[in-house]
């Protein structure tokens, strides 16, 4: 009997149909996750031309028998489900039994596979989606799906197509999700004959993270670890510093499966606790796992994006894991320093380039690829990224990431020492605490360390439940939109505990009772209006502390000294002091930088005396 | 237009216009205030669009004619000038000179004809307040001032009612800001041709203006007309723009129970106040009020400056009762009590804490607790 069925037409109507193959990445992601669903643990991909002309994947998997490789290619038919019910439970890669057809149907396709208990391997040759030819063949043991010339028979896609850099750049991107998502698996990735990336299976996933981002990367993450009877999360975060403007660095692998959504993210922002400025994003790689029957995995056509059934679970999860995070330490780091970063290349560089792939380094031909080396050899896949001019492979100096000489930064989070024997110097321009902390010169923004401080107090008089409320005498009625109530009414209770006592008075009206004194004298409506669209647009609930964390952030701000307020030398003394006092002394809350520093080097080089 | 005015008669007006004048509005003319020739005088009208003020000064005019003249600078001019009689008149391109034989100004003016119509009210049915009440009652309703860019009307605006009670002709004005609210009412003479009518909600901004140019002493009249609430003396008038929105229902939470009274020296209690509030800062606004065995304890706890606390003996048997208030609030109201003695009415922690003088006059403060 065969393994594959097809789908009665209904189920398979029910499955989100649609463009499937849109560039070459998305053939190479098909038969990627194929090659995973099929159990194995070697998968090589082979482009040519980025993958326009070529993409072959080959897998060490179960394989198919005859019957199985001719149904397989056939629309709706899938191994994976049966009946409609297998749809809420889905726990494979695929399920709707539609990318090999669709594939088949506009390029010329071949599918060798051999099953164990055969000997010989059945060959199927499609061509826009007829089939040319069925036969025999000898080949190892899994699977292999080629396909040549893709949209040969649909020249406007054809046209559509992108440069080689491009499209190769889609497929690097292909194969390292699938390297984040399965640490187990080999994944090779040739192009053009060269090796572009190949990561060996490793047993802690830290070593495929540093694998793909580098080496450099292992000292600035920070292990997340969240285990829970429905929901757990694990993953790394990596330190704020390394933050950037878009989401593109989040990766987030629900059941093995690499998607992007939105709320995901911004939770995992809310768990960086004012870490990050506002609008920028950190770079982490989250693993979730939550029972198939909790998360709908049916909602994009190439399965880019799932819905969680109780996202609001997810989310505080994710927030707390991450927030926990920053208790323990950064991994450890890479202890056989290599040679040193030249000085040339040495902050700067390390900030905005070697450490991450990227579609800019792989788009230079020449450089990529190195073909001289054996793919086989271990930590290949970061090697090309992480190389410096002169050739040698970039190494981070192990002394202080992110304080080289030659740059002013923002020291790294874990960085918590010298605030304490910091020598006063003064005040400039109203603004700038100015101190010497051993061969630094440090700056600190009077106004983002002093609402730091004001933060960190009302987080504690909150915590013990010591706000100060102002009860209203004439409750207030404020009316929302429609979606922003809805998020508003879901908040109520954690709101109260804040002293914001509000209750829902039908429809989209709420009457305010009481408000936290700090703020009694604003409008609160504004402030809610303003939260509840900026949850309504993060497709994000927060739980109550990333709440109470708002709106403590906007008292404190409210509270905290200008810049442009001239300081007495005890008043200054008496900041620094007590920054240094705070659990997270180096961010306001907004996720600015407390304080800049400036390497007694930076100076000697700038004076000429050393060069 | 030409004439000859008498210092002393437009002092004190060209000082009371500052506000209106001073007031950025969507029209730059409004800084100016225009000046009208009319029989045996001279009309200044000033506006910032919202409260729009006109008076009657006697001049002697020469010719006749109307003049937009810069109202800050038209002020230090007169303040400074060394003699009591004035000549003004208008030149070629809307020049103002202002001289006597010995001093001489040249201002640009601006172009009457784009000043702002102060509206013409007529046919307005005028009851008559005793000026001075009036004035301390817009003085209890203001200090309640809305802040930055306030917009809620029961914030920005004050209640105005004009009621019947107990065969007494009632004006009634009330002030809040939610947290704390203030109420006034004034027994009309029976004379004062005061009418029951609809309620209406005065912008605390315009009855700022009209409070400078209410005097000690006499009558005024008052007047609502259409979209203008109206203060007329002899020879000023002022109208302020009504505004729209609803005022909350208050009176449900006015009430209380007289056997919850407790009584405090005036002076003794804002003292106290005072010296509590020394350690509130933003932070930490409450003073926390703990009631027991004819005892009232005040104390402030600030986690970053210190703290401090005061006894004072007062009538209180009840069980004790611990609640918390901002203690400008207080001092604030106590400041309007004219008694020696303050009655102060206090149920619990959810309840609202009355502020009153211990007679019967008539005004009420209203301040709700803060809970620490
Ligand atoms: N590499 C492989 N090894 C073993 N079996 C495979 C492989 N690729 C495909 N198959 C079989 O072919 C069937 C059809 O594959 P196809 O990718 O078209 O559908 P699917 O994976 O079931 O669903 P989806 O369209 O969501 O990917 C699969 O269900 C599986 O049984
Ligand atoms: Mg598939």
């Amino acid at each position: 009997m065969t393994k594959i069925k097809i789908l009665p037409e209904i189920l398979s109507n029910k499955i989100a149909a649609g463009e499937v193959v849109e560039r070459p990445a998305s053939v190479v992601k098909e038969l990627v996750e194929n090659a995973i669903d099929a159990g194995s643990d070697k998968i090589l991909i082979e482009v040519e031309a980025g993958g326009k002309s070529l993409i072959r994947v080959s897998d060490n998997g179960c394989g198919m028998g005859r019957d199985d490789a001719l149904l397989a290619i056939e629309r709706y038919a899938t191994s994976k489900i049966a009946t409609e019910s297998d749809l809420d439970n889905i726990g494979t890669l695929g399920f709707r039994g539609e990318a090999l057809p669709s594939i088949a149907a506009v390029s010329r396709f071949t599918l060798v596979t051999r099953q164990a208990d055969s000997d010989i391997a059945a060959k199927i040759f499609v061509e826009g989606g007829r089939i040319k030819s069925v036969g025999e063949t000898g080949a190892p043991l899994g699977t292999m799906t080629e396909v040549r010339h893709l949209f040969f028979n649909t020249p406007g896609r054809r046209k559509f197509l992108k440069t080689t850099t491009t499209e190769i750049g889609h497929i690097v991107d292909v194969a390292v999700h699938a390297a984040l998502a399965r640490p187990d698996i080999r994944v090779r990735l040739v192009h053009n004959g060269r090796v572009a990336r190949d990561f060996l299976p490793v047993s802690d996933p830290a070593d495929r993270i540093a694998d793909v981002f580098g080496p450099d990367i292992r000292p600035l993450l920070y292990p997340v670890k969240r285990p829970g009877e429905s929901i757990s999360i694990s993953g790394w975060i990596v330190d704020p510093a390394m933050d950037n403007g878009s989401m593109n660095r989040i990766f987030i692998f629900v059941n093995g499966r690499h998607v992007k959504d939105r709320g995901v993210a911004y939770a995992l922002v809310d768990g960086y606790a004012g870490r990050l400025m506002k609008g920028r994003f950190p770079m982490a790689v989250i693993y979730i796992e939550i029972p198939p029957g909790q998360v709908d995995v049916n909602v994009h056509p190439a399965k880019h994006e799932v819905r969680f059934v109780r996202p609001k679970e997810v989310h505080e999860s994710i927030r707390s894991a991450v927030a926990a995070a920053w208790q323990s330490d950064p991994a450890p780091r890479d202890q056989d320093a290599g040679p040193r970063m030249g000085e040339d290349n040495s902050q700067t560089e390390f900030r905005t380039g070697p450490v991450f792939y990227g579609r800019t380094r792989v788009s230079e031909p020449d450089v990529p690829y190195d073909s001289g080396r054996r793919a086989d050899m271990p930590g290949f896949g970061e090697k090309v990224m992480h190389r410096s001019k002169n050739g040698q492979p970039a190494k981070m100096p192990r002394k202080k990431p992110g304080l080289e000489p030659g740059q002013a930064m923002q020291a790294p989070i874990w960085e918590r020492t010298g605030l304490l024997d910091a020598v006063l110097i003064g005040q400039f321009k109203n603004a700038y605490i100015l101190c010497e902390i051993g061969d630094e010169l440090v700056f600190i923004d009077q106004h983002a360390a002093h609402e730091r401080i004001l933060y960190e107090r009302l987080k504690k008089k909150r915590d013990a439940g010591a706000i100060p409320v102002q009860k209203l005498l004439m409750p207030e009625t404020v009316e929302l939109g429609a979606s922003e109530s809805a998020l508003i009414e879901e908040m109520v209770g954690d709101l109260a505990t804040l002293g914001l006592d509000i209750e829902h008075f039908g429809d989209e009206t709420f009457v305010i009772k009481s408000l936290p004194a700090m703020i009694a004298d604003r409008e609160i409506k504004p402030l809610l209006i303003e939260f509840a669209s900026e949850l309504a647009g993060d497709g994000y609930t927060p739980g109550l502390l990333a709440v109470m964390d708002k709106l403590t952030i906007l008292m404190a701000c409210h509270g905290a000294i200008r810049a442009n307020q001239h300081l007495l030398e005890k008043e200054m003394r008496a900041l620094i002091s007590q920054l240094a006092e705070c659990d997270n002394p180096f961010n306001c809350p907004h996720g600015r930088p407390t304080t800049t520093r400036w390497p007694l080097r930076t100076l000697e080089k700038a004076f000429k005396r050393i060069v | 237009m030409r004439f000859i005015i008498q210092k002393e008669s437009i002092s004190d007006v060209l000082i009371r216009v500052q506000g209106l004048a001073g007031r950025k509005t969507s029209l730059a003319i409004t800084e100016n205030i225009l000046i009208k020739t009319s029989e045996n005088g001279i009309i200044i009208s000033a506006t910032d669009l919202e409260t729009g003020f006109e008076g009657f000064y006697p001049a002697l005019i020469e010719d006749e004619g109307e003049i937009a003249i810069n109202a800050r600078k038209l002020n230090e001019i007169v303040k400074s000038f060394p003699i009591s009689e004035i000549h003004v008149q208008d030149m070629e391109n809307r020049w103002v000179e202002i001289s006597s034989e010995k001093v001489e100004y040249h201002l640009v003016g601006a172009d009457p004809e784009d000043y702002p119509n102060i509206p013409r009210i007529e046919n307005v049915d005028y009851f008559k307040m005793n000026s001075l009440s009036l004035k301390q009652m817009i003085e209890q309703m203001v200090f309640i001032a809305p802040r930055g860019e306030e917009k809620r009307p029961h914030i920005v605006g004050v209640l105005f009612e004009r009621l019947e009670e107990e065969g007494q002709q009632v004006v009634r004005m009330v002030s809040t800001d939610i947290k704390r609210l203030a109420k006034v009412d004034y027994i009309c003479d029976p004379e004062s041709a005061c009418k029951a009518d609809k309620s209406i909600l005065i912008p605390k901004k315009g009855l700022v203006e009209i409070n400078k140019f209410l005097e000690e002493e006499g009558e005024v009249n008052i007047g609502v007309q259409g979209n203008h609430f109206v203060v007329k003396k002899e020879n000023e008038i002022i109208l302020v723009n009504l505004m729209e929105g609803d005022f909350p229902n208050f009176t449900p939470l006015l009430k209380q129970d007289p056997s919850l009274n407790i009584f405090f020296d005036k002076e003794f209690f804002l003292m106290m106040l005072k010296r509590m509030s020394i350690l509130t800062s933003d932070n930490y606004k409450g003073v926390v009020f703990h009631f027991e065995n004819n005892q009232l304890l005040m104390r402030t706890i600030n986690a970053s400056l210190g703290e401090s606390k005061e006894t004072i003996e007062i009538n209180y048997g009840r069980e004790p009762l611990e609640l918390a208030f901002n203690p400008r609030y207080f001092i604030e109201a106590i400041n309007f009590i004219g008694t020696q003695k303050v009655k102060m009415n206090i149920r619990d922690r959810e309840s609202p804490c009355f502020i009153l003088p211990d007679d019967e006059s008539t005004n009420l403060h209203v301040i709700m607790p803060m809970s620490m």
